[in-house]
């Protein structure tokens, strides 16, 4: 029997058109803190130039709808779903914004596939392809979301570097591997899992702006280089972890390489740091990256619209009683 | 036509008005006229035309002020958006839809452009002006002749407003190019100077006169030069016993007037004299009238070749003469009146006071060939330039009451509205004031009102239309404003202003006028280029005889 869509009355609204934070893959094997020196104190770059463009690259996430089907006699949840990925091109004259067309996915569970919906809405048809992961839980699909959106900014940056720009910076994990011209890394926002223990984790609250800890090696299944830096100096009411950010970079781009990103990284991202006016995330949510995402966002359409639409499609199919799949 | 942008949709568009984004390699300025077709189920195409009032440009994706530093140190991204707003002067067909959002709007040139702004439908046009660039906007000379309208009304700033030279450069294109038709050499304009001596020269070309100038007219196909057919008139001297006038600037060309004692009895021009706001007082103007018509039928039947009057075997030569026949014999004219004697003596005392202000421009004169050359008669030469400006109030008002009364007179008796006759009356507020009953205010109100079948065209101007009497503005079709005191341009004599061009009026620069005319809903701004007749002394080109010493 095919899979037959209906709408899971869920109220979505709670799901934002916020990215959820990502879950950090497993605990890593092990934290080696003393790969860059034996003298573990922070450090303060000497003077490098700023390269001449500097690449954000991020993705952006909504929810429009959420479904059940039936297929077999088993459940499979899953979500209308609109994924955004852009870039913004940081010159020292000016930052532009260079969004991808917004992908549409229905993300499915179980492994469940179906046919692409075409939801018209308005000045525009929304094709919405099946993509889906094997967990059958009641959240499963929000990881098929997820690859999408990683899959994306994965590719943007992969062009990105072969565009040729220098510094390639990406918001959250670092799903690729830099090149000999062009280097990324991953810039983490939050600081949920701290990777040093005392008495080297005491370092971090002692960054000054413009100074780093040492690179810390990181066993992933990728090994990684990783550092501290701080963006700004917290003001008395905030957290003393507060402005500080975690960069990380592929370890196979070899160690004096990496030193010398991080030095990069230390002296020329405090300029993107946002105000807390602009920005509820500041300091952390660079400029680029927040103006980008409201882009990205504003490019998904209107949400209440689309999901109107999407409602329309599911009124049209019960009543001519097609019992699978949007295709029209 | 070039595509410039297309309906914006994220603010409404309204049949009468609406947004354009505008394409990034393109721009749209103020005055700019634009096309949009939309089509209309069931009615076909539908052509929207209208004219830029106000452009914008802001960030996209900014959200504070500082933003604009971020931006440019290259930390924020943002876009830019340029959006011009239309007001809608024509929908062709007449199906009041707005555009939709997002279709194309192309800069309108050619004969779009004119439809936009109706000179397709003009069969009888004049160039009243160039736009900024440099195109002609026409006027519909149905409005300004009385087929369909009449009267033109200037408002703005003395100085640099520059509404005479408007008012003259309107004659000049109506003289010189071809939409009077056959009625062009006998057509008559009449001019009062009120101020300075700078319409005395209208007959010599201008010196300074560029070949850009001269570019400019040649766009509104009219030659570049002066005026052909010209009179001018100033008052007699008051000092001197000959008939000469005592302009300073100019000698040759300018002929002295004056009144016949016998005339100024034999026409009742005495209520000119009472013209003042504050002797409107039904007591006193009756008192003007009782002595009028003793002097009128006193002097009844005396001939025409006699200058003074003889009343009750009495011979009045001079103005003081005939001031002291009435005071001598005030209690035989007001005899059978009934008026209160602080009346008459309230009356006795202007009367006297009249005599220092005008009483110079009522005299005896030689012979009737003489009174003939120094009456004026504007019905000679094509352009009469009354000069006034050296006269003093009273005398002021005595003379434009005269001219116009007798202009009005002289176009009843002939019985048909062509050729036309134009009266250019500066400062209107003084002549037809809102809040004063006055002599002149009748004949001025006379002329507006009858004016279009009579065939006499007024083009009055004043600093502020809101001290001027309702009814003279209100029948002018064509109002047209230079720079306007920003308080000013806020008062309902203006609503016919957009609230740009409200805004830009307070900064119009000299030479810049909105011109509104009864076919086109929105005010449009129009040059007009520099005289090509000089308006001083040093302008009179050097192959042009002045008078030694007069030269500045």
């Amino acid at each position: 029997m095919p899979l037959t869509l209906r709408i899971d009355p869920w109220a979505t609204e709670y799901e934002g058109a916020l990215q959820i934070e990502e879950e950090l893959p497993g605990p890593p094997v092990s934290v080696d803190p003393l790969v860059e020196t034996e003298d573990w104190r922070a450090i303060a770059p000497e003077n490098l130039p700023r390269p001449e463009t500097i690449v954000f690259i991020d993705g952006v996430q909504r929810v429009e709808v959420r479904v059940i089907g039936e297929e077999e006699g088993g459940l499979v949840y899953g979500a209308f779903a609109s994924i955004g990925v852009g870039a913004v091109v940081s010159r020292p004259a000016g930052a532009q914004v260079e969004p991808h067309v917004p992908q549409r996915i229905i993300a499915l569970g179980s492994g469940a596939a179906c046919d692409p919906w075409n939801v018209e809405c308005g000045s525009a048809t929304l094709t919405f392809e099946a993509a889906s992961t094997l967990d059958k839980g009641p959240d499963g699909w929000r990881e098929a979301m997820s690859n999408v959106r990683r899959d994306g900014e994965t590719a943007m940056g992969q062009a990105m570097m072969k565009a040729g720009h220098p510094l390639v910076i990406v918001d959250g994990r670092l799903t690729f591997q830099p090149t000999r011209r062009s280097l990324a890394v991953g810039v983490a926002k939050t600081i949920r899992t701290v990777y040093l223990e005392r008495p080297y984790s005491d370092l971090i609250a002692e960054l000054r702006p413009g100074t780093r800890t040492p690179l810390f090696g990181i066993e992933y299944e990728n090994p990684l280089y990783s550092w501290y830096l701080r963006l700004t100096g917290p003001r008395a009411i905030d957290h003393a972890l507060a402005g500080v950010v975690q960069v990380e970079t592929m370890a196979g781009i070899g160690k004096e390489a990496a030193v010398r990103l991080a030095d990069l990284t230390t002296l020329h991202l405090p300029a993107f740091a946002s105000s807390s006016a602009w920005d509820p995330r500041a300091p952390q949510n660079l400029y680029p990256i927040s103006a980008l995402e409201e882009r990205l966002r504003h490019d998904l359409g209107d949400r209440e619209w689309i999901r109107r639409h999407i409602e329309v499609q599911f009124h049209r199919q019960v009543a001519v009683g097609d019992s699978y799949g949007g295709a029209a | 036509m070039s595509e410039v942008g297309r309906v914006l949709g994220t603010d409404p568009a309204h049949p009468l008005e609406f947004w354009v984004g505008v394409t990034e390699d393109q721009y749209l300025q103020l005055d700019d006229i634009v096309a949009v077709s939309t089509s209309v189920p069931g009615r076909g195409d539908v052509a929207i035309y209208g004219i830029v009032d106000m452009v914008r440009a802001r960030y996209e994706g900014a959200k504070f002020d500082s933003d604009v530093f971020r931006v440019e140190e290259g930390v924020l991204p943002v876009g830019i958006a340029t959006a011009a707003h239309v007001a809608v002067t024509r929908i062709e067909p007449e199906v009041f839809v707005p555009p939709r959002p997002g279709q194309q709007v192309f800069r309108a040139t050619g004969f779009q452009r004119e439809q936009g702004l109706y000179f397709d439908g003009m069969t009888k046009r004049f160039p009243a002006g160039l736009s900024r660039e440099g195109e002609v906007i026409w006027g519909n000379l149905e409005f300004l002749d009385g087929t369909r309208g009449a009267h033109v009304n200037i408002s703005g700033i003395s100085g640099v407003a520059t509404k005479t030279s408007y008012a003259l450069y309107l004659l000049y294109a109506l003289f010189h190019s071809d939409c009077l038709g056959m009625d062009r050499h006998s057509t008559r304009a009449v001019i009062f100077n009120v101020k300075g001596e700078d319409l005395m020269f209208p007959d010599k070309p201008n010196a300074r006169l560029s070949p850009e100038h001269a570019e400019k007219y040649a766009q509104l196909g009219l030659p570049a030069g002066p005026f052909q057919d010209v009179s001018l008139w100033s008052p007699v001297d008051k000092n001197s016993i000959e008939v000469v006038h005592g302009l300073g600037s100019r000698q040759d060309g300018v002929t002295a007037y004056v009144w016949s004692v016998r005339e100024f009895c034999q026409s009742r021009f005495l209520r000119f004299l009472f013209a003042e706001k504050d002797t409107e007082t039904s007591q006193l103007s009756f008192a003007v009238s009782v002595v009028e018509r003793h002097l009128a039928e006193a002097t009844e039947g005396q001939p025409a070749d006699q200058s003074w009057a003889e009343v009750n075997g009495q011979r009045l030569t001079s103005f003081p003469d005939i001031v002291d026949h009435i005071t001598e014999d005030r209690e035989a004219i007001f005899e059978r009146s009934r008026i209160a004697s602080a009346t008459i003596d309230a009356f006795l005392r202007r009367l006297q006071a009249s005599t220092e202000a005008a009483g110079h421009l009522i005299r005896k004169l030689d012979s009737r060939e003489e009174e003939d050359r120094h009456r004026i008669d504007w019905q000679a030469r094509q352009l009469n330039v009354i000069d006034i400006q050296g006269l003093h109030d009273r005398a002021k008002r005595f003379v434009v009451g005269v001219v116009l009364k007798q202009l009005l007179e002289a176009k009843d008796r002939l019985g048909t509205s062509r050729p036309l006759v134009f009266v250019v009356l500066d400062e209107l507020n003084k002549y037809a004031p809102r809040d004063a009953d006055t002599p002149i205010k009748d004949v001025v109100l006379d002329i507006a009102e009858r004016g279009r079948s009579l065939g006499v065209v007024l083009i009055g101007a004043e600093q502020t239309a809101s001290e001027v009497e309702r009814r003279v503005v209100a029948n002018a079709s064509y109002r047209v404003v230079g720079r306007l005191d920003a308080a000013e341009a806020e008062r309902s004599e203006y609503g016919f202003l957009t609230q740009a061009a409200r805004g830009r009026s307070a900064i119009l620069k000299p030479g810049n006028m909105f011109l509104h005319q009864p076919e086109i809903p929105i005010p449009l701004l129009v040059q007009f280029p520099f005289p090509a007749w000089a308006t001083r002394p040093d302008e009179v080109a050097a192959s042009e005889e002045v008078p030694r010493g007069f030269r500045r």
